[in-house]
């Protein structure tokens, strides 16, 4: 597959904040690749960077091998066309005097492009009966699939979604990762979030944002299975999942996410881990080899079974 | 006796010319040393339900039926808060005074139970509270002001402060949901090493199946302001008996592959009590006579009740 997304050595500096550090990723046209990690991690902050939205400190992103820094007006429309965002209170982000209707005409329109395009996209998010509404009219799940609908109507080859289940009840939330696991025209798909289980149904390729670093990256299976970074092993273990018996181990991960304004020296996990040793409080580790197309950041790896 | 008892609950927000009901007919007990998870999507009620039996309604709640703590009747009864009754919310970030020091507001806590004990003493208890609650230094926490706190701490202060006053009943609406996962889990621990130490009983209220599967002795499940079924823990997840829960249970998202189940449609919003089954438009049992007739809350063994036909 074709390398879509390609970004280097990314730094995303707000003042004094580092939000973002040196963080590398690419992403294959048609892949989805998930993006972990808790609130402050940076995880956010990374996406929208990597779509043009937000100004680099250091490093480069390439879309289809093109720089999206430093583009004139017409780049950027371009760029709009093959990179679309989803965002987290997909609510919010609908005009409150826009017609559903009107809401799903206006990127076409915006970009010159025919309205029938549209109507197959109309159907397939279940939104035929909904035109007339207001945003106001439309429960959390009809949000969510409307703010889809305007970021596909544009066939765009990369989307970014953020926090998409966030804020939606169980029921619903099922609704919205069915379509991004089946979207029209496989756009590659950059799926932030929080909640594991939602990346690990979804995502191809993963990967874990600890204070503004990627910790690790690797194939979504692989990674779940077998994490090799402690953070991520740590973040695995501490998703709730349904136990009336308590057969699982209490996770036991002690202490907080330092602050952002002042990352530990060496390994930033380092006064939060169970493997720490002399070298993490003096080093940063490098993203390293692990397994199969993964790496971590780490000294001390948990071990990774090779595939025979 | 049991130490709760509601009995024929029901809730009507009145505003704008009409009411909308909140709750509707909600009968359950509970008993001392207990922990109730009180599970639903929003809008169901629950957390209705839990500022109805703290006395916290807004003026314009309109409540009806037998609501009894230990024989007492929560609606005539003088205000048991900080007495008999505790509350952890949401959201700690609000849920403190920003300009009082953390020892203050953990001292003032307990006056309403022990007026007479001194300031000094409530400190020291208070401390030991922190320390209980796994906050490392707590007497140089309580001089701290809530801004000071991450979110995570602010929820353990939180949780002291409930305990501190001994309640007979506390409640804890979504103590968890506002916090990242790492920090959820080890506040999920500390509910779950106090709960032998507690000396009453607890109410969890949380959207979280999973959360609430770990740590309740009981699960009750609302939906649409009905209790459509409670039953002990293990029994409602081993084998759960209406359509709701199973629906609930099978959207869980799991590492599975194929498509996620949804519950087609939305919880309907109603003026006032329906004829028919609440969950008929979405059932996939459904039939005739859901239409035609509301199920009651039938008992069905083993402490295992549902409101369904066919349950």
């Amino acid at each position: 597959m074709s390398t879509l997304l390609e970004a280097e050595g990314v730094t995303i500096g707000f003042g004094r904040l580092i939000a973002v550090a040196d963080a590398s990723l690419t992403v294959a046209a048609g892949e989805t690749l998930g993006l972990v990690g808790e609130s402050g991690s940076g995880k956010s902050t990374l996406a929208r960077a990597l779509i043009g939205l937000l100004p680099l400190r250091a490093g480069r992103v390439l879309i289809e091998g093109e720089a999206i820094a430093g583009l004139d007006r017409a780049g950027r429309k371009r760029l709009r066309r093959r990179a679309q965002i989803v965002l987290q209170d997909a609510a919010a982000s609908l005009s409150p005097r826009f017609t559903v209707a009107a809401l799903l005409a206006e990127p076409l329109r915006i970009h010159g492009l025919p309205a029938d395009r549209l109507a197959p996209l109309v159907e397939r998010l279940g939104l035929s009966d909904l035109g007339s509404r207001y945003p106001h009219e439309l429960s959390g799940g009809q949000a969510k699939r409307v703010a889809l609908a305007r970021a596909l109507a544009l066939a765009p080859r990369l989307l970014v979604a953020d926090e998409p289940t966030a804020g939606l009840d169980v029921s619903v939330q099922g609704e919205v990762l069915n379509l991004l696991a089946d979207l029209p025209d496989r756009p590659a798909l950059l799926l932030v979030s929080h909640d594991l289980s939602v990346v690990r149904r979804v995502a191809d390729r993963v990967a874990v944002l600890y204070l503004g670093r990627i910790v690790e990256t690797g194939p979504a299976d692989a990674l779940f299975g077998a994490p090799a970074h402690p953070y991520s092993a740590a973040l695995i273990a501490a998703a709730p999942v349904i136990d009336p018996e308590r057969r699982r181990p209490r996770p036991e991960l002690a202490g907080e996410p330092p602050s952002p304004f002042a990352p530990p020296p060496g390994c930033a996990f380092h006064p939060r881990c169970p493997r720490a040793a002399d070298p993490c409080r003096r080093s940063r580790p490098e993203p390293a080899p692990v397994g199969p197309a993964r790496l971590a950041a780490c000294h001390f790896p948990l071990t990774v079974s090779e595939p025979p | 006796m049991s130490l709760l008892t509601l009995d024929g609950v029901s809730l009507d927000y009145i505003g704008g010319g009409r009411a909308v009901r909140a709750l509707d007919d909600v009968a359950l007990t509970l008993e001392r040393g207990r922990i109730l998870g009180l599970v639903g999507e929003s809008g169901s009620g629950k957390s209705s339900l839990a500022l109805a039996i703290m006395g916290l309604l807004p003026p314009r709640a309109n409540l009806t039926g037998r609501l009894r703590l230990d024989g007492i009747d929560l609606t005539a009864a003088p205000d048991l808060r900080g007495r008999r009754l505790a509350m952890v919310f949401q959201d700690p970030m609000s849920a403190l005074n920003p300009v009082f020091t953390l020892g203050r507001q953990l001292a003032d806590a307990q006056r309403a139970r022990w007026p007479e004990r001194p300031y000094r003493d409530r400190l020291a208890r208070a401390a030991a509270m922190l320390r209980r609650t796994g906050i490392a230094e707590p007497e140089r926490r309580l001089e701290s002001y809530p801004h000071q706190l991450s979110g995570g701490l602010r929820q353990r202060v939180l949780i002291a402060m409930a305990l501190l006053c001994e309640p007979d009943l506390l409640i804890a609406d979504e103590p968890v949901t506002a916090l990242d996962v790492t920090i959820a889990a080890q506040i999920m621990a500390l509910f779950e090493e106090l709960r032998d130490g507690l000396a009453g009983s607890m109410i969890f209220v949380s959207h979280s199946l999973a959360l609430v599967s770990r740590l309740c002795d009981e699960v009750a499940v609302l939906y649409a302001g009905k209790l459509v079924e409670i039953a002990p823990t293990a029994a409602l997840f081993a084998a759960p008996r209406h359509p709701y829960t199973r629906a609930l249970i099978a959207c869980e998202i799991d590492a599975g592959g194929g498509a996620l189940p949804t519950i087609p449609g939305t919880v309907p919003s109603f003026g006032g009590p329906v004829p028919s089954c609440v969950f008929a438009a979405r059932c996939p049992m459904r039939a005739e006579s859901c239409a035609q007739a509301a199920p009651r809350l039938r008992d069905l063994g083993g402490g295992h009740r549902a409101a369904c036909h066919f349950a």
